[in-house]
């Protein structure tokens, strides 16, 4: 499996996360060796095996509904981690052209 | 002997006995920091006052009178990847360099409640990606047994600070043996719990099916001790359960089946390592134990299901980081122009994520895309509950599994940097008791050119006690 600079281009758009141009020929590389690693397991035989497995032996596992909400001062430390805010709320760019 | 060498157990009954304060023991770990740590570079944020002030505290109750339990007074440091409310938490990442935690997880409520003191933050790979803590966003940790050899990863600066003695235990997370490697690495006791015995509640989430807090320590007894103060089933956990921790059981030695999987004994292992395990089996010879060889035949295949299940979680609980509600955001940034929101996504997570963490994100994006979810996702789950079904066949023949914990010693570091399957392939020997959501544990069984070996005791689901007990005996 060898991966194109133009699908790099499009995992990037998928993962959100720009990639240069410069570099889209480094991640084409790197990619395509784990991708190329993950391979073999395309030789294991896996008809009839269970493809919705679950760790634990849990089925379901319930609490009561209910609102908590958080306190003066959860509220104040997530309101300091917000990249930018205005009158106790998140601000960010527009979502649509004005 | 300084107090910061001193085992935790030992450390209890000092504190007990009133033989020191937990102030100075406190202290004895400080000075550790402070002599060695520059160049070790384990710690990345140092909670001195506050751990001296808890320290105190524990004083004053043992003068009281009052009785302590064997956590009190007890200096610990935590991977930077768990919440302690009000403190930085990076996880060892540009993207979260200002974040500070808005509340405790669970493993954090436990330990103060047990009177823990808290001494630090741990360095770590980024978002625990890596086997050698060479992709923090904050520089390498070293091996403090050679500094120019890798500690193993990801937790590599818990490792690190409880083989320095800068602390007298620590906690990490496993989710491809990034407990168990580092600690056969650093030549320290690593143990991971069966997944669901520890809530998984305010520790950032790397891939949820596979992670699981876990403690380092300088002995057995003492990953006992650290195991069961956090164990137990939490109800913002929906994946822990609520099942007795059985630790009291004695086991029969001269009725215990020790099985060999052959796999794991291949030409890959370095040297003499073949060596310094089997003696370690002949302990358990010696005590009577059954010893056989045993197949797992899909053991090679773990690491390439590892390689697509766990970026494929990454991909999804890496979303988070947006640049909108906390961490690096382009926003704000004047030297990054943004024009709309997915501008602000993609240019925050090229600039606040480094390299490891976007080829997983990466390869996760790809492996759940239309037209490739059945090819990757879905074969690596079926062959994932594949090689869960060979393990609890195994275990109907034996009661526990000795195998090498990693294929090699410390290596240099820079080594592996530059070859991603290469660094993934220290691994190969770890992952599958993630894959199969099993216990395992690495205690030391020797050197190798004056480097730790780690044997790595697996045991079956929930059977935490039989494989503390083996390892017991393997590493007194």
């Amino acid at each position: 499996m060898k991966l194109s600079k133009e699908d790099i281009k499009k995992i990037s758009l998928l993962a959100r996360i720009e990639i240069k141009e410069e570099e889209l020929g480094k991640y084409g590389k790197d990619l395509s060796s784990i991708l190329d690693y993950v391979e073999q397991l395309q030789e294991v035989e896996t008809t009839g095996a269970d493809s919705d497995m679950h760790i634990t032996p849990l089925i379901n596992s319930w609490r009561e509904d209910g609102l908590n909400g958080c306190t003066e001062e959860e509220r104040e430390l997530i309101l300091e981690n917000m990249p930018d805010k205005e009158n106790g709320e998140l601000k960010t760019v527009n979502v649509f052209k004005k | 002997m300084k107090l910061n060498e001193l085992t935790i157990t030992e450390a209890h009954k000092g504190l007990k006995n009133r033989d020191f304060r937990a102030q100075e023991l406190l202290e004895d770990c400080l000075t550790a920091i402070k002599e060695k740590d520059k160049e070790i570079n384990a710690f990345l944020l140092v909670f001195e006052e506050s751990a001296r002030e808890d320290a105190k505290r524990v004083d004053q109750r043992i003068a009281n009178g009052e009785e302590i339990g064997p956590l009190d007074g007890i200096p610990l440091a935590i991977k930077d990847n768990m919440l302690i409310e009000g403190t930085v938490c990076t996880s060892g990442s540009k993207i979260l360099s200002n974040y500070v935690s808005t509340y405790d997880a669970t493993v954090i409520k436990k330990l103060k409640k047990a009177g823990a003191i808290i001494i630090g933050k741990t360095n770590m790979d980024e978002f625990a990606m890596g086997s050698s803590t060479e992709s923090s966003a904050y520089g390498p940790t070293k091996n403090p047994l050679d500094t120019k050899l890798v500690p193993g990863g990801s937790s590599g600066g818990s490792a690190a600070a409880v083989t320095a003695n800068m602390c007298l235990g620590a906690y990490g997370s496993d989710t491809g043996g990034s407990v168990r490697q580092p600690a056969s690495l650093c030549g320290i006791v690593g143990f991971k719990p069966s997944y669901g015995r520890v809530s998984r509640y305010g520790l950032m989430a790397m891939a949820s099916s596979l992670d699981q807090i876990s403690p380092f320590a300088k002995s057995v007894d003492d990953a006992r001790i650290l195991y069961e103060v956090i164990a137990g089933k939490d109800e913002k956990d929906s994946t822990t359960l609520d099942k007795d921790l059985g630790l009291d059981k004695e086991i029969n030695f001269s009725k215990l089946r020790v099985g060999l999987p052959k796999e794991y004994f291949t030409h890959e292992l370095d040297g003499d390592i073949r060596e310094l395990i089997d003696e370690k089996v002949n302990i358990l010879k010696g005590l009577g134990a059954e010893i056989k060889e045993v197949s797992l035949p899909h053991t090679k295949y773990g690491l390439p299901v590892y390689y697509i299940i766990m970026p494929s979680e990454v991909s999804s609980n890496l979303s988070r980081f947006d640049g909108i509600r906390y961490g690096y955001s382009a926003f704000t940034d004047d030297d990054v122009p943004v024009d709309n929101l997915l501008d602000v996504y993609m240019k925050s997570r090229a600039k606040g994520f480094g390299e490891e963490v976007k080829r997983r994100v990466m390869i996760g994006a790809y492996a759940l895309s239309a037209g490739y979810y059945d090819a990757y996702y879905k074969k690596a789950t079926q062959v994932r509950s594949i090689i869960k079904k060979e393990y609890e066949d195994v275990f109907k023949e034996v009661d526990c599994l000795i195998t090498p914990t990693s294929p090699s010693t410390a290596w240099a570091l820079g080594e592996k940097t530059n070859d991603p399957v290469k660094m993934y392939l220290s691994d190969v020997y770890t992952v599958n008791v993630n894959i199969a959501g099993i216990t395992g544990i690495s205690v030391p069984a020797g050197n190798l050119n004056g480097l730790p070996v780690g044997v790595q005791v697996i045991g079956k689901y929930f059977d935490e006690n039989t494989v503390l007990r083996v390892a017991k005996k393997l590493y007194i």
